[in-house]
């Protein structure tokens, strides 16, 4: 019996006043620096002045233009040379696919060429969204440099 | 009456006694004493926080104007922290102040040319020694004209913010469908 009274009481307690405050605590901080809604890019390389006169001949430019919503046009420039692809769809998701199919091709075909530039020509009746899809095709198709012509200029 | 080991137990005594107890209890005023379940709240918490630190970005939160659905696309990147420009179907804003609407803009863009010059400044100002980058966040409705805003980046460009970030939200995706 003795030797029972000098036991100790294995049954410990945790003190949950302190872990409460923490985790109040993180979960305030966490909740206010909480980012609800994620938001991503594309960039865009706008050319000003004559900084753009620097491109070199051996490189190719893509040039896609609107001839509507669902006519598109696309031109890739080698010094003089061109080789132009002109696509239409029953309407732009179509269209954009049809273009898309063209410019993998051309890849397919051209190995070791380089697109240095991309430049999207707008057209009224083509929308922000309908842009936004056209560039997003191009970045996936490995094209980067993108611009976005001004109406008016070349 | 019950015979316990060696003792006489009386149950009429004990009943009485139990009823007395339970008279004394009614008469006392209700104990008003409330336990916080705190195993459940810890589990909360801790779901809670795990949750959050899944979720925890360190990319900065880029706040939407209102009235601006933002277009999809798949291969957007994570943005960084610039000025924004932001475009609803009508009116232009500049860091979330209202310049104005888009078509009084576009006819004489002269103060809005103003307030990106004097973005410019205040930007080399805080920055002296430090090439300009030229990065300007841009929002814009999906359904706002491309030519609006092949204009409103030619005047950004006019200002040397050439390094545009059109803001979109991840998804949409390439079509396969051919004609």
């Amino acid at each position: 019996m003795s030797g029972l009274r000098g036991k100790k009481d294995l049954n410990t307690e945790l003190n949950l006043t302190p872990l409460v405050d923490l985790f109040s605590t993180i979960v305030c901080f966490l909740l206010i620096a909480a980012v609800w809604v994620q938001v991503n890019a594309l960039e865009v390389k706008q050319s000003f002045g004559t900084e753009a006169v620097a491109s070199k001949i051996q490189n190719y430019d893509l040039n896609i233009s609107y001839i509507s919503p669902t006519k598109m046009k696309a031109v890739f420039k080698k010094g003089r040379r061109a080789k132009t692809f002109r696509v239409k769809g029953r309407d732009f998701e179509t269209t954009l696919a049809n273009m898309n199919k063209n410019i993998k091709a051309w890849f397919v075909k051209n190995k070791n060429a380089i697109v240095q530039s991309t430049f999207i020509k707008p057209k009224f009746g083509v929308d922000y969204g309908q842009l936004v899809s056209t560039m997003d095709m191009l970045k996936q198709n490995n094209l980067n440099n993108i611009g976005i012509l001004k109406i008016g200029s070349r | 009456m019950s015979n316990i080991g060696t003792q006489y137990l009386s149950t009429g005594c004990f009943e009485h006694h139990l009823l007395a107890r339970s008279q004394k209890k009614k008469n006392k005023k209700k104990n008003i004493v409330i336990a916080l379940m705190l195993t459940s709240m810890v589990d909360m918490f801790s779901m809670l926080v795990c949750f959050l630190l899944v979720t925890f970005s360190s990319t900065p939160e880029i706040t939407i104007a209102n009235g601006i659905e933002l277009p999809k696309a798949k291969t957007g990147v994570s943005i960084k922290e610039a000025s924004v420009i932001a475009l609803s179907k009508d009116t232009l804003y500049l860091d979330q102040i209202k310049i104005g609407p888009v078509k009084k803009i576009l006819k004489n863009p002269t103060s809005f040319v103003k307030k990106l010059r004097h973005l410019r400044n205040n930007w080399k100002a805080a920055h002296p020694g430090v090439e300009f980058t030229g990065r300007m966040n841009f929002q814009a409705d999906k359904s706002v004209s491309s030519v609006t805003i092949s204009t409103i980046m030619g005047l950004l460009t006019s200002q040397r913010f050439n390094i545009i970030q059109m803001a979109i939200l991840p998804g949409g995706g390439m079509i396969n469908v051919t004609e």
